[in-house]
This record gives structure tokens, C-alpha cells and sequence, in this order.
């Protein structure tokens, strides 16, 4: 039994008549202190499917579970960084990070908490800004507030929701390194969902795919068997890495082309109406699944055409 | 801008370190000028922080206009300031002084039933005639609360005053009477010729009057004898009607010369009125504070008072018969009971337009108070609930548009009925005894000015709120969920915070919209305040009476300017996105 697992979680949204199936049998299973990537297009579900982990939504069909108790309700226990910061205006960054610790440890005093928090601060580098709005800060200055403030809460998992993807290629290479920097300090579970492969290759120990929406699912895991400290420098040169890239590249683009091959031809042909007619004694109807296929066969251009 | 100074320095400190000289002196220049440089830097920095401090505080006020002076004045960047302060402050001034040009023009043209429409400088002497009446009440109440010695010096002051005064009116008043004669010259002069021209004009047309009615009579007898047709005498008739007609205007021409003539108005003479009047003005009011600082004075009063008590008590303990003891021992403690009134008396100090503005926002900001107190709480909660707000929002969508009029009349007879007896009710005697409060005389039109203020301006706040508080970000809410926030902590920490910046929309709108009201409320309920001051000088009709409601038009305006602008300052202490609040 894995520490982190979805089993056959389905969710979705809309009314009954007109839902939209956003995920389908979903099925994945984290071990503890675990470094997993979920790469994806965008609007493929994958900000669901974090937010199915950090029990902010239920799943229609299936069960999360963490240390074999199923997810009830979202707790400090699963630290959520999520995609927009979600730093409270109004406060500054230390009240933002303090307001976390002292519903995670009401016992501490005033001075602990403020050495706690500082702490924690100093650790995403952003200390001199302590005292700030978010609305003075950068936007790789909120991001860091916001994973310190997940920090502070010492969760037993950490679920980032695209953390770098609002920010430029430089200041996401430097907050790659500090998760990584901090991961490896302090190893606890982290379960990362993002867009870019490389970024995923890097940091991860697996790297789970999601298929393209709707109903999307995870496909098979890549693991990553790089050795660890990475270094971005020279991993460019590493075959292994070259080949996960490539694999893992190859595996998303297939995806994409497979989703818009059946998004084209998908037409809704008007069957004529017939009545069943008694062919008691004739062999078995082709299977279902094979006249489908003949028809899209049928009615494909390039097909037909060179028939 | 010091960077001049403090290069020639360097130069000097320079060339005195490598000057010949005895070291001692040396040494004390080169000190003196190091401190001279330290003193200019720290000048330097601290300038800076001083004029970033100012263009804050602009900033905060909402008065940004007055930036680019404060930048000038520091000497950042003269050229783009100056045209800065060209474009938006000399060009606005201008527009005003256009439009005040405009009114000048326009107003003496248009001749109303009270009178022209006053021009501005009409206004402004209404503004300074009501100043100095409240300045002459504050003096009588000084006079009247004078004891002893003062009152003895103000007293001898004021009569040589009045002396002085009256000499200086005797011969104003000489002045006049010359210029009257002047006047009555001129008038006559003018008048003269078209006076005999109406004179001839008249004769003649009784003239021709006299003779076409012996036309018609001869007309009509020859008609009679049958040698005209009755045509020819119809025709003399409308000829006649007509040739008196035709003299009559030409006799209301001449009168309408002579009429504006008459009403032309003689420069000299109008002066010299105005002088007389303003000097017999002010004896009056001399002869008046005489008249505090002596009969009225309250200790002068006092002591009469203790004079006929001393006389009775001596005639008490003179008396003989019963019946005279019995007189004079009640006449006795009438005289005591009296004296201790009179001690505790204050001067009933008429209404001026600064007791008036007082009043008025003392009410507004009653009215505004209740009206918060009651609009977030029940709109927090219509914000929270859905079932509330469903059942509020018939409530408020009906009860919104209703004017402050009617709110008014209902408000004079519902909350009436809980003063039946308002000069002996406690609540009004428990005000009335507050030290600042009691002076604005609480009584129940305040009440009903109050509520109807509260009621107008209830619904801003309470829609706002309830849209402040239900429009919070999902996100906050989310990080709510994730830090198991209950709700107590959920309300306080994050919803309340969050819908501030609404709230205060809200209120400062609510406060606009009161201060509307409730001049238009005390001009119908007569409550002390702006609005009775305006019902007043309508219902007066002096001659100053129009000046003075376009003086208390300005005068509510320039309230209400600094009351909107104490609400965005406080709407900016709370608003953590720096949004620009609107005009």
C-alpha cells in the first residue's frame, strides 16, 4: 500500500444532462518522500486533479488516500501551493506565512513563532522583503512567499499546482533549484503537476502523463533513474536524459495527434431508421467496436479516396 | 539642486589643504568646511524624505494636483513641472475664473420677483455679513458673561466708541443729504423736457380726441338727416378709437423714457447710503453690547436681584403684621429661587451660520452612524446567506428609491409618538446636560432630521457590503478550507478584510448621499441646521436673502467636498489593491 494513492477517481462537472466528464479512472499511487511529475496539456484537468489530492473536491466515483485513511476534507497535513499564489492581500508576507503557522501550531509562543517563520523565509531567500504586500512584490517573490507559507505548515505532502509556470525562464530556474535544494534537506512527499518536460525530467524521481481532456487519465510512469545531484548544465549532454526527454516528448505529441484525429473525425451521421428485423438464424453481428471502426474507415478521406 | 554649493566647497577644501598657512588655522577651515559639506548632504537626504513625505500626504488627500509645486519647489525637473502646473492648474483656474466671469455678466440681466440675480460679489458680502453677525454674537456673549472690572473698561470703551461713531455718521449724514440734493438736481434736469413733452403730447391728443367726437356727432346727425350711409359712420367711430389709441402709446412712450429714467440709479448717492447705513449699523450694535454690559449684563442682573432680595429680607425683618411677614417672606424665596437662576444663565445666542453648519453635521454624522451601524452587520449577513439576501431584497429594492420627503413626514409622526412631552422627556434632558452636545440644543427635530438621514442613507452601505462580502475570491476561500478555519476565524480573518475596500465605497457614498438629505430634511422640519437656514431667507425675502441661498448653496458644497474627501482618505487606509478612487 503506497503512501498517496487515487484509486479509480472519477470527477466531474456540469448538470446531470450536460456534464462534463473531466477525469476518468484516475489511478495513481505515490510512495512516501517520493518526487512525483505530472506533465499535461493545458486544460487537461490537472489543476482537478491536484485539487483532488488536497481534498478541496470529492471525487464522483473512486477514493484518495493518505497513509490508508480516505481524504475527507483539506488539512494543513496536504500543503497545496496552488497555480495563483493565493496570498491574502492585505496582509504582508510575514502575517501571510504566520496566519498558516498558527493554525498548524497553536502552541507556539510569540517568539518561536516569529523564528519559525523567519526561518521559513530565509529558506525561499525572501527575507528582505518580509514586511511587504504582495501587491509590492514580483511575481517570483509571491511565488516564494507562497511556497514558504506551504513550508511553514510542515505538511506531510506537498502539492505544487504548476508552481513556475506564471514566471520567466531565469527566476524558474533559481526556484527549481531551491525545491530541489529544500526537497533534499528535508525529504517529504511531493507530488508536482507541470507543463514542461525538462523541468519535470530535472526535479522528478516519476513522471506520470495525463492524457488529454475530456476524461482524461494518467497514463503509464516514466521513471527517472538520473542520478541525483542533477546538474542542469551538463544534463543536456546526458543520454538518459535526452532519451526520457525525447520519450516522454514523443509519448505527449501522440497524444495531442491521436485527440485531434478523433476530434475530426468524429461526425454524427443520422442512422436511418429501421425496424429490427428477425435474423434469428443468421451468424452473430460484427462486434460493436469494429463497425465503429469501419465506418470512421469508411467515411476518412484519405481512405476512401486511395480505395 | 545643492550640488553647486557643494562642489565649490569641495574646490575650497581643496585649495585650503594645500595653501600654506600656520597648521592650527588650517585645521579649523578644514573642519568648519567638512561640517558645512556634512550639513548640506544630511540637508540633501533629508529634503528628499521631506518632499516624498508631502507628495504622500497629497497622494493620501487625493489633492495629486499640487504635486508637480511640491516637485518644483525641491527643484526636480523645473521644465516638465512648470508645464504640469500650466496645464492642469493654470488652465482649470482659468476655466473657473471664465465661468465666474460668466455668472457676473449674465446675472444682472435677468431681473427676477426677488430681485436680480446676484453676482458674486453680491455673494460674498451676504458671506461677510453673516461672519460678522456671528462675530457680534460671540462679543454679546463675552459682554453678557463679563464680571467686575473688565466689564467696567469694556463698558467706558464702548461708549467713547459710540461717541466716536456718531460723529463720524452726523457727518456722513451731511454728505448725503448733499448728494441727495444732487440727485433731485440732476433728476429734475433730465426729467424736464420729456415732462413738457408729455405735457404738449397731451394737450394735443385731447385735441384731436375733442375733435373727432364732434366728427362722430356730426357724422351721425348727417346719417340721421340720410345724407351718409351708415358705413361712413362706423368708419368715423373706428377712426376715433383708433386715433386715441394711437395716442395713448405715443403717451406711454414718453413714460416708459421718463420711468427709466427715474429708476436709473445714481451712483454717488447709492454710495453714500450705504455708508450711512453701515455706520448706523454699528452704532446699533454698540448701543447694544452698552446695553449687555450694563442692564443685561447677567452679573449686573444678579446683583439687582440681590438688591431687592436684601430689601425684602430688611422688610421682612421689619415687619409688623402677619400679612406683610407672609408677603415679604415669599417675596424672599421668589428672590432667592430667581437669583440662583439667573447664575446658571446663559446668553440665548441667535442662530449664525457657523452655530448652524455645526449643528448640521452633528446631525449628518448621528444619521450616518446609525445607519452604519445597522447596514454592515445585515449586510455582512445578507453577503453570508442567500436566504437573507432573498429575503431582504424586496425589502431594499422597494424602500430604496423613496425620498427623503416622505421619510421624513412619516418619521415626524411615528417617532413623535415616543415624545409625547419633549421638553420634560429624560432623553432629551440627559443630551442637553453632555458638555459639547448640550450647547447644539438636542430636541426632536434633530431626531427626525437624524433618522431620516439614517433611513436615505442605510441602502448604499448595506448593498455594498452585502457585494463585498459575497464576491470574495474562491482562492481566499480555498486557503481558508486548507488552514481549517472556523467560522468565527473565517469571518474576521479573511472575509471581513477582503470586502473593506467595498464597504467603504459604500459608506462614503451613504455619507454623500445623507449630506443630501439632510439639508433638504431640515428645511421642511425646521430643525436647526443649513436646510432651516436656506428655508428662512426664502421665506424672509430681504434684500440679502438671495445672496445668501447661493452663499449656503457654497457653503454645503464646500462641507460636502471635505466630507467625500475624508472618506477616500479613509477608504486608502484600507484598500490594499491602490485602486484609484473615482472624483
Amino acid at each position: 500500500m503506497s503512501y498517496l494513492e487515487i484509486a479509480n477517481a472519477s470527477v466531474g462537472f456540469g448538470s446531470y444532462d450536460n456534464r462534463t466528464e473531466v477525469l476518468t479512472d484516475v489511478t495513481l499511487s505515490v510512495e512516501e518522500n517520493e518526487f512525483v511529475a505530472i506533465v499535461g496539456f493545458s486544460g487537461a484537468g490537472k489543476s482537478t486533479l491536484i485539487s483532488l489530492l488536497a481534498g478541496l473536491i470529492h471525487p464522483d466515483k473512486g477514493e484518495i488516500r493518505i497513509g490508508g485513511e480516505v481524504i475527507q476534507e483539506p488539512s494543513p497535513r496536504l500543503g497545496i501551493m496552488f497555480q495563483n499564489y493565493s496570498l491574502l492581500p492585505w496582509l504582508s508576507v510575514y502575517e501571510n506565512v504566520a496566519l498558516a503557522v498558527k493554525q498548524v501550531f497553536p502552541q507556539f509562543s510569540k517568539r518561536e513563532l516569529r523564528a519559525h517563520v523567519e526561518k521559513y523565509l530565509a529558506m525561499v531567500s525572501l527575507t528582505p522583503a518580509l514586511n511587504k504586500k504582495p501587491a509590492e512584490l514580483s511575481g517570483g517573490m509571491r511565488q516564494r512567499a507562497s511556497l514558504a507559507r506551504t513550508l511553514a505548515m510542515q505538511p506531510e505532502v506537498l502539492l505544487l499546482d504548476e508552481p513556475l509556470s506564471a514566471l520567466d525562464a531565469l527566476t524558474r530556474a533559481v526556484i527549481q533549484d531551491e525545491i530541489i535544494r529544500i526537497w533534499e534537506d528535508d525529504k517529504r512527499t511531493i507530488v508536482m503537476i507541470t507543463n514542461d518536460v525538462d523541468e519535470a525530467v530535472l526535479m522528478a524521481d516519476r513522471i506520470v502523463p495525463l492524457t488529454l481532456g475530456p476524461r482524461a487519465t494518467l497514463g503509464s510512469a516514466f521513471p527517472v533513474q538520473l542520478p541525483r545531484p542533477r546538474n542542469r548544465t551538463n544534463l543536456n549532454t546526458n543520454r538518459e536524459f535526452r532519451r526520457l526527454r525525447n520519450d516522454i516528448s514523443k509519448y505527449m505529441v501522440n497524444l495531442n495527434e491521436e485527440a485531434k484525429a478523433r476530434s475530426e473525425s468524429q461526425v454524427v451521421v443520422d442512422l436511418p431508421t429501421m425496424m429490427p428485423v428477425d435474423f434469428s438464424a443468421l451468424p452473430l453481428q460484427p462486434a460493436k467496436g469494429r463497425r465503429r471502426v469501419s465506418l470512421t474507415k469508411a467515411l476518412n478521406p484519405k481512405t476512401s479516396f486511395f480505395k | 539642486m545643492w550640488g553647486k554649493q557643494s562642489g565649490w566647497l569641495a574646490s575650497l577644501t581643496r585649495s585650503l589643504s594645500s595653501a600654506e598657512g600656520n597648521f592650527e588655522v588650517k585645521l579649523l577651515a578644514y573642519t568648519f568646511t567638512h561640517l558645512f559639506l556634512k550639513l548640506i548632504t544630511m540637508a540633501e537626504n533629508n529634503s528628499d524624505k521631506i518632499k516624498y513625505r508631502i507628495i504622500r500626504f497629497l497622494d493620501v488627500t487625493g489633492f495629486t494636483v499640487f504635486d508637480p509645486i511640491v516637485r518644483l519647489c525641491f527643484g526636480e525637473e523645473p521644465k516638465k513641472q512648470v508645464e504640469s502646473i500650466f496645464k492642469f492648474l493654470v488652465i482649470p483656474i482659468f476655466f473657473v475664473c471664465c465661468c465666474l466671469w460668466a455668472w457676473w455678466t449674465i446675472a444682472p440681466n435677468h431681473k427676477t420677483k426677488s430681485g436680480e440675480v446676484p453676482t458674486p460679489d453680491a455673494v460674498y458680502d451676504s458671506a461677510m455679513i453673516n461672519h460678522i453677525f456671528s462675530e457680534r454674537e460671540r462679543m454679546k456673549e463675552t459682554d453678557f458673561l463679563l464680571v467686575g472690572e473688565a466689564r467696567e473698561a469694556t463698558l467706558a470703551a464702548v461708549q467713547a466708541d459710540i461717541v466716536a461713531q456718531q460723529a463720524v455718521l452726523d457727518q456722513l449724514k451731511v454728505t448725503l443729504l448733499r448728494h441727495e440734493q444732487d440727485y433731485n438736481q440732476l433728476l429734475a434736469a433730465r426729467l424736464a423736457p420729456l415732462q413738457d413733452e408729455l405735457d404738449a403730447l397731451k394737450a394735443t391728443n385731447q385735441k384731436t380726441a375733442a375733435k373727432n367726437k364732434a366728427l362722430v356727432v356730426a357724422t351721425a346727425e348727417a346719417l340721421e338727416a340720410g345724407t351718409i350711409s351708415s358705413d361712413e359712420l362706423l368708419t368715423a367711430i373706428r377712426q376715433e378709437s383708433s386715433a386715441k389709441d394711437f395716442g395713448r402709446a405715443a403717451e406711454s412712450v414718453i413714460k416708459d423714457q421718463i420711468d427709466a429714467i427715474r429708476s436709473d440709479k445714481y451712483k454717488p448717492l447709492q454710495e453714500a447710503r450705504l455708508d450711512v447705513n453701515a455706520v448706523a449699523d454699528k452704532v446699533q450694535f454698540l448701543n447694544k453690547r452698552v446695553d449687555f454690559l450694563s442692564k443685561s449684563n447677567r452679573s449686573m442682573k444678579v446683583a439687582t436681584a440681590e438688591a431687592k432680595l436684601e430689601s425684602s429680607r430688611v422688610k421682612l425683618s421689619d415687619a409688623t403684621s402677619a400679612k406683610e411677614a407672609l408677603y415679604e417672606a415669599k417675596k424672599v424665596v421668589r428672590g432667592e429661587d430667581s437669583i440662583e437662576r439667573l447664575e446658571k444663565q446663559q446668553y440665548a445666542s441667535a442662530m449664525t451660520v457657523y452655530l448652524q453648519v455645526k449643528r448640521s453635521l452633528f446631525t449628518v454624522f448621528i444619521g450616518f452612524i446609525v445607519a452604519a451601524m445597522i447596514a454592515i452587520p445585515v449586510g455582512i449577513l445578507c453577503g453570508l446567506s442567500p436566504i437573507a439576501m432573498a429575503c431582504l431584497t424586496p425589502l431594499i429594492s422597494i424602500f430604496k428609491p423613496v425620498s427623503p420627503v416622505v421619510w421624513l413626514l412619516i418619521f415626524q409622526i411615528v417617532v413623535g409618538a415616543f415624545f409625547p412631552d419633549p421638553e420634560s422627556h429624560p432623553f432629551f434632558l440627559f443630551f442637553n446636560s453632555l458638555p459639547l452636545i448640550g450647547g447644539l440644543g438636542v430636541n426632536p427635530a434633530l431626531i427626525f432630521s437624524a433618522c431620516t438621514v439614517a433611513m436615505c442613507a442605510v441602502w448604499p452601505a448595506l448593498v455594498n457590503t452585502a457585494l463585498g462580502v459575497s464576491s470574495i475570491d474562491k482562492d481566499h476561500m480555498n486557503v481558508a478550507r486548507v488552514l481549517r478555519l472556523n467560522f468565527w476565524e473565517r469571518l474576521t480573518k479573511i472575509i471581513i478584510p477582503s470586502a473593506m475596500p467595498l464597504v467603504f465605497a459604500g459608506l462614503r457614498i451613504s455619507l454623500g448621499v445623507g449630506w443630501m438629505v439632510l439639508i433638504a430634511a431640515e428645511a421642511l422640519s425646521s430643525s436647526d441646521g443649513l436646510g432651516k437656514f436656506v428655508w428662512d431667507e426664502y421665506q424672509n425675502g430681504s434684500s440679502f436673502s438671495f445672496a445668501n441661498i447661493i452663499y449656503a448653496c457654497f457653503v454645503v458644497g464646500i462641507i460636502g467636498f471635505f466630507l467625500d474627501r475624508m472618506m477616500i482618505v479613509l477608504q486608502r487606509f484600507v484598500s490594499f489593491d491602490d485602486g484609484k478612487s473615482s472624483l
